[in-house]
């Protein structure tokens, strides 16, 4: 858990690799889901094995992030599995599952969501299913896995996000739906595509949001932010909120 | 009360200056065609052909006779040679002429100029009917008999590729003559033996030159009048029979309409023919009536005028049998009645817009036809039928009535065939198809596809038209005029169906000189119609008619000088490019019109937009009150007068156009005047209030440029039943996320835990907030299932017409019975249930008359037709149900506009104290600050329901406008009458809710109604416009509903019934459009703990009251804001229709959709001023309430 109640600077190396890191695997994945036809099965539970490496690789972030910045256990560096041990410590079944029933919760969310807005509740419920998987891998996991529970608890009561690491997620998250209302956009057109039927359009929308979202924070804080590239040397707003 | 008016004024200028716009441009888009009234005569005695002196007829038809079974063979290929076989038969030609070597040896040594490149040309002919068989027959003393023998008995030869034919082709004697004659005349359709006799030898080429060079002489149309003594005919009209029905269908699971016409079969196999025959959209039954009559293209502005269709005036074959003393007879549909009044020697209409009634027409005909073909004083039969159109329009093509219909009319013509005499020939035609779902106007295949039969029991007087498998709907009233013997109608633009040349090598002159004849006369006469066309109007373009009238010039020269055949085939093709032409034309805009619609709707939307948003609010009142008003007004009368007084003098010609340009230009030239004048402080109040950036605004705007960027696209215009929701719900939920949750700080200062805050959180209103926005968008969701799908949707969209009407009906009963329980307890829960008042009794039982009447007639309509008899209940018992409903909410409603306050007035203290349901009204303290006196204590006057007196009106008038709805809708679609009411008070709730919180404790904040709250208002309407079964197209309007009281022989009662039916969304979005400004103050009383700041608001809906000249202003802004909005929509449709003019779609998708828009703008004008007035009379009628309790005291 990361409990920093300032912008510090392990924050600030946090977000920064988290954003890295992201924008560049999740382009890589959007490209070669787009030069292949692993688009095309969006939609159907065939495409679930394309979801591992998703979450192989926010697992692998999570642990980057607590070998790397976890100071209180970094200490103890005689442990036989060396660094892995922080791992081990942050292994909690319990939160796990809660974790996992959370992001089964955001599925769920996501359908209703979807039907709502006008998808189809019984004949593509496959297809809807799957949209909702994917948003909620995209958004509800990554939350749940790095700021814990109750963080996720906090955003679902519209409390203001702790700190910039946060409010990162609460960005993707917002990004991500916005792309997914585009991604909609294409799917009355008369192209007769076959990557035009739902979800497609929207799952690969809500991914192109996602990089956005860490795109936008990138730039927010780090090019243009208090010391960023571009950045003034004045404590921004935003981060109050 | 003056400036109440002078604000409604105001409100009508404006919407009169974008009225006028809008019409200036509609009449360049869709008036296309102008109608000729000349009618059309002939120059020479008319020919007449006389076919019974025939004497080399009789060998003629003995040969047809030996070569019957050939000839069967070709009709049934040429009736079976479908849009979807055709191919496949093309397909096995050329592989046979590939394949089989054999047949090319047969070719090659019979004769050596038949190379591969006559190949092509070779299976053209191979396709043609069997006239040519008869020229063969004529010949056959020159043929070989052993050839053809040969042929005959080679045993690789196939049915259909009866080699037979072929024979003349390899011939080398005739090969030169009938492939020309093929090539020309003969490949469009050969028949007409009528022509045949001899003693046209007479009309030689040099003649038929004689008569074409004195043309100039003389005025008329054509020179002769072609036509067979005698012939009479019979032409029966089947409403919306397409090929389909009418076709033998050989699929393995034919479909419930398919052969059920079995007697055409047996036609076909006796001579006669079927064609699918094309008709021109709009497939609506005036214009196909008048596209057969006078063989032109009536255009899409009519489309509209089904049921009030008016006399036709051009020249038509009604008023030319009629000219040449011809007895016309008539039955059945009587828009014939107002097409043609006091044409028919005899006459027997019966009512056609009742299209639930399925019988009555057809009966009449049956009666009537064949008694009157027994008769001998006629000439011409017309009879039109409606029972297969009214069962598509009831029930749907695929419908066991639809067989039912289809074996009747079987029924019918194989009557008419029994009673056909040797000198009559057999119509039997379909005027247009329809869809799968039975609703038919637009140009989809299935709904300009209809069947055409010709069969006549002589063959002198030929019933062979053509042998083209389609013929063009057009040319039917020129070759139906030809053979008859009456003018081509002046304004008629199609090809006469070439008639059968006389092969005679004998007389191939003479034969020739006949079919000269009849495609002279053809082209000469729609040279005429053109070059006086091109006179009259500048709608053609003048190269294209100096281009027809120099190919007509060419065609002179050609005549005498060219070969015969290439002459014929040009002078066809010229006849086809007249054609062409006009039909390019005809859907060619006028672009003046058009541009100056455009501009001046957007300059007036603009300044309009200037006037409500920018014009501070003081300054706006000045105006009001000043004398910019009248003089504005005196400015646009006196220019429209200006207009009047210069068409007097003939210096314009066009009043019509030139007050449409005036009265907006003249507006634009008043308002800019105020706007430039007051430019400062306009910039400045917009310098002040744009300011504001929350996700709210930014979507707004990307909302509403949404909703214009996509009407450019045809997908979008298609699929706007699905975005409309998804824009309105995005909304409502961003206007829901971005309400910000009270006392957030105190949560992060106090830490507290997740079962602390998460009860907060359900208590909080952003939880109530968020509850309502998911009832209203369940209740949205589901009413997707009402959706009527148009024909371009994929099909993945479904439609539920043949739902259990019983269900249906049940559950409507039930819902409606819930829904006035529930606005009752509503009301008398705020207290405008209570006392005897005329209103509040109407309130407190018609709801209960109504909910009852319509359940009796839907459960009675929905009885099948063979129970309703026992009940012992009649037709016009049960229409008096729907009838009673109407006229009690009808009545209620101007009951509520004369009285319109639901509350009830009292000294009795101890109901104020004791009746705690009762909302206490705060009269007292409003009636000291309006009469400064001090009032003594026991009789203080007690008012109930004086809170929400505004609100309890509306909810009345909500109420009963569902019951008009449901009654115009049907049972199956009454539910969502019921979700539209719900729908919009929920969302006028959350929109106030959200309202307050945005207008930060600003008190005149919360009279005005921001531009989201109006955007969603209006998504609303459009989603609820489908969400009620309807579509942007002519063929999904509910025409059913026009009969619900009954056979009403007026025009105008339908037709504003079928207007209600379809915009009623609209209109009742309309009308109830002041809820906006209405319901904050509801919800400040009636649920206080969900406004902030409710402390400010204890009077309620008094405030609305007691704050005249804001309310006045705000509602003034309100519905101007609504109708620029409106406006923006048809503005949007309108430039895309401008754009797209020329795209393929244009008819289909963009016109109808800016028709719609543009009526639903109309529609719902004249019902937001209305609203307007309901307010201001509710407010008038507090006013004297309260003086009179003043004077009470």
């Amino acid at each position: 858990m990361v409990f920093i109640w300032n912008d510090s600077q392990v924050t600030r190396q946090i977000t920064l690799v988290y954003c890295l890191s992201s924008c560049a695997v999740l382009s890589l994945m959007a490209l070669l889901t787009f030069a292949s036809d692993a688009l095309l099965i969006a939609g159907s539970t065939r495409a679930l094995p394309l979801f591992i490496p998703l979450v192989l690789f926010e697992l692998i972030k999570w642990a980057v992030h607590h070998i790397m910045y976890d100071r209180d256990l970094k200490t103890k560096k005689s442990h036989r599995f060396g660094n892995l041990s922080v791992i081990y410590r942050h292994i909690d079944v319990v939160e796990s599952v809660k974790g996992i029933i959370i992001f089964c919760l955001g599925t769920i969310f996501f359908y209703v969501v979807a039907v709502l807005f006008g998808a189809e509740i019984l004949s593509k419920h496959e297809e809807t299913l799957m949209f909702g998987a994917f948003t909620s891998l995209l958004t509800i996991f990554p939350m749940t896995l790095h700021t814990g529970r109750q963080a996720v608890m906090k955003f679902m009561a519209n409390q203001p996000a702790l700190n910039m690491f946060h409010k990162l997620f609460y960005r993707t998250f917002q990004f991500t739906l916005v792309g997914a209302w585009v991604g909609a956009a294409f799917i009355p057109l008369d192209w007769e595509r076959p990557w035009q039927a739902w979800p497609i359009t929207c799952s690969f929308g809500a991914l192109i949001g996602n990089i956005m979202g860490y795109l936008f924070v990138l730039v927010q804080h780090f090019v243009f932010g208090a010391h960023g590239v571009f950045g003034k040397k004045k404590k921004l707003k935003q981060y109050n909120s | 009360m003056a400036t109440s008016c002078r604000y409604v004024i105001l409100t009508i200028w404006l919407s009169f200056m974008l009225v006028s716009a809008l019409l200036l441009f509609s009449r360049g888009f869709l008036l296309t065609r102008n109608v000729l009234e000349r009618k059309a005569c002939c120059r020479a005695d008319d020919v007449k052909l006389d076919c019974t002196r025939n004497g080399r007829w009789s060998c003629d038809r003995h040969l047809n006779d030996a070569d019957r079974d050939g000839y069967l063979n070709d009709v049934d290929r040429i009736r079976y040679l479908n849009v979807a076989d055709r191919d496949r038969y093309s397909n096995v030609d050329r592989e046979k002429l590939k394949s089989g070597d054999r047949y090319r040896d047969v070719n090659d040594v019979r004769d050596g100029t038949l190379n591969d490149g006559d190949r092509g040309r070779y299976l053209d002919d191979v396709k043609q009917a069997s006239w040519s068989r008869n020229d063969d027959a004529d010949r056959g003393g020159t043929l070989n008999a052993g050839d053809r023998n040969i042929h005959l008995n080679d045993p690789d030869r196939d049915v259909p590729l009866n080699g037979d034919r072929n024979i003349h082709l390899n011939d080398p004697d005739h090969d030169v003559p009938l492939n020309g004659d093929r090539d020309g005349a003969l490949n469009d359709g050969a028949h007409g033996q009528y022509l045949n006799d001899v003693k046209h030898a007479s009309l030689s080429k040099n003649d038929v030159n004689h008569h074409l060079n004195d043309g100039d002489r003389n005025d008329c149309a054509q020179n002769s009048c072609l036509g067979a003594t005698a012939t009479r005919a019979v032409v029966l009209i089947v409403d919306a029979l397409r090929y389909d029905f009418a076709a033998r269908q050989t699929v393995d699971d034919p479909l419930v309409y398919h052969n059920h016409l079995t007697i055409v079969d047996d036609l076909v196999k006796d001579g006669g023919r079927l064609y699918k025959f094309v008709a021109d959209p709009p497939t609506t039954t005036f214009q196909r009536i008048n596209a057969l009559t006078t063989g032109s293209l009536p255009t899409f502005v009519d489309a509209g005028a089904n049921f009030a269709s008016t006399e036709i005036r051009e020249d038509n074959i009604v008023d030319q049998l009629v000219a040449h003393n011809r007895t016309v007879v008539f039955m059945g549909d009587d828009t014939w009645a107002n097409l043609y009044p006091k044409r028919f020697a005899r006459f027997y209409p019966y009512p056609s817009f009742n299209v639930w009634d399925l019988d009555t027409v057809d009966r009449g005909v049956k009666a009537h036809l064949v008694p009157e073909m027994v008769r001998d004083d006629w000439d011409v039969i017309v009879a039109h039928t409606l029972g297969v159109d009214h069962c598509g329009h009831r029930y749907g093509a695929r419908h066991p009535e639809m067989a039912r219909k289809l074996k009747e009319t079987n029924a019918l013509i194989e009557d008419v065939v029994a009673a056909l005499d040797d000198r009559t020939v057999l119509f039997v035609m379909g005027d247009h198809g329809m869809t799968e779902s039975g609703d038919h106007g637009g140009e989809t295949e299935k709904e300009v596809s209809a069947a055409l039969l010709v069969y006549t029991r002589n063959r002198d007087v030929s019933s062979l038209l053509t042998t083209k498998s389609t013929v063009h709907q057009v040319d039917f009233a020129p070759t139906f005029a030809q053979i008859v013997g009456v003018p081509i109608p002046f304004s008629s633009i199609g090809t006469t169906l070439l008639t059968n040349v006389p092969a005679d090598v004998d007389d191939l002159e003479s034969a020739r000189a006949l079919t000269s004849l009849i495609v002279w006369t053809n082209v000469e006469q729609v040279t005429t119609y053109i070059k006086e066309y091109a006179r009259r109007h500048s709608q053609f373009p003048t190269s294209v008619v100096a281009r027809l009238l120099s190919d007509y010039d060419a065609l002179l020269l050609q005549k005498s000088a060219s070969h015969f055949t290439s002459y014929i085939s040009d002078a066809i093709r010229y006849v086809n490019d007249v054609r062409d032409v006009c039909r390019a034309v005809w859907v060619q805009f006028d672009s003046q019109s058009m541009s100056r619609g455009l501009v001046l709707i957007f300059l007036a939307m603009a300044l309009g937009f200037i006037v409500v948003d920018g014009v501070p609010s003081e300054i706006l009142r000045d105006m009001i009150r000043g004398r910019f008003l009248p003089y504005g007004l005196l400015f646009v009368a006196g220019s429209m007068a200006f207009c009047c007084l210069l068409r007097f003098f003939n210096v314009i010609s066009r009043l019509e156009l030139a007050l449409y340009v005036a009265a907006p230009c003249s507006s634009i030239v008043a308002l800019s005047c105020l706007i430039v004048f007051n430019w400062y402080s306009v910039a400045e109040h917009w310098y002040k209030v744009n300011s504001a950036h929350d996700p709210l605004s930014l979507l707004t705007r990307v909302v509403a440029l949404a909703s214009a960027v996509t009407m450019f696209s045809n997908s979008y215009v298609v699929q706007e039943s699905v975005m409309v929701p998804y824009f309105l719900t995005s909304l409502v939920w961003v206007s829901v996320v971005d309400f910000k949750l009270e006392a957030v700080k105190k949560f992060l200062v106090e830490k507290c835990s997740n079962q602390n805050l998460f009860g907060f959180v359900f208590s909080s209103v952003k939880c109530k907030l968020i509850v309502l926005a998911l009832c209203l968008n369940v209740i949205l969701r589901l009413t997707f299932y009402f959706w009527e799908c148009r024909e371009e949707q994929n099909a993945e969209c479904r439609r539920s017409k043949n739902v259990s009407k019983t269900l249906s009906c049940v559950v409507t009963v039930v819902t409606f019975a819930t829904f006035v329980t529930l606005v009752r307890l509503l009301l008398r829960h705020l207290g405008n249930l209570t006392g005897w008042r005329a209103p509040v009794f109407v309130a407190r039982y018609f709801p209960t008359v109504n909910v009852v009447c319509c359940g009796c007639y839907w459960i009675l309509d929905s009885l099948p037709t063979v129970t309703r008899p026992k009940l012992l209940f009649l037709s016009w018992q049960v229409q008096l149900l729907p009838a009673t409903v109407f006229v009690i909410s009808g009545s209620a409603v101007i009951l509520l506009f004369a009285s319109p306050l639901c509350v009830h007035r009292t000294y009795n203290r101890v109901l104020y104290h004791h009746q705690d349901n009762l909302i206490p009204s705060i009269f007292n303290k409003m009636r000291n600050i309006m009469s400064d006196r001090e009032s003594e204590e026991d009789r203080t006057p007690v008012v109930y329901g004086l809170a929400t007196v505004y609100s309890a009106t509306f909810i009345n008038l909500a109420v009963f406008l569902s019951f008009l709805s449901a009654v115009l809708l049907g049972e199956s679609r009454a539910v969502v009458n019921v979700a539209m009411i719900a729908c919009m008070f929920l969302l006028a709730v959350i929109l106030a809710i959200v309202k307050f919180e945005k207008a930060k404790n600003n008190r005149n904040n919360c009279f005005s109604v921001p531009w989201w709250s109006i955007i969603c208002w209006s998504l609303s309407s459009t989603h609820f416009f489908y969400a009620t079964g309807h579509q942007p197209t002519f063929a999904t309007v509910q025409w059913d509903c026009a009969g619900l009281f009954g056979n009403i022989v007026s025009t105008l009662v339908p037709g504003i019934l079928i207007l209600m039916n379809t915009f009623i969304s609209q209109i009742v979005h309309s009308l109830l459009l002041p809820l906006l400004m209405i319901v904050p103050f509801t919800v400040a009383t009636v649920w206080p703990s969900v406004v902030p700041n409710h402390d400010q608001f204890r009077s309620g809906e008094l405030e609305l009251f007691q704050n005249r000249e804001l309310r006045r202003q705000e509602l003034f802004s309100l519905v101007a804001r609504y109708i620029l909005f409106s406006a923006f929509k048809v503005f949007v449709a309108m430039f895309s229709c401008s754009v797209h003019s020329r795209h393929l779609m244009v008819w289909a998708i963009f016109a109808p959709k800016f028709i719609f828009e543009s009526v639903a703008f109309l529609v719902s004008l004249p019902f937001l001023v209305l609203g307007f007035l309901f307010v201001e009379r509710i407010s008038t009628k507090i006013g004297s309430l309260v003086t009179d309790t003043s004077h009470d005291d």
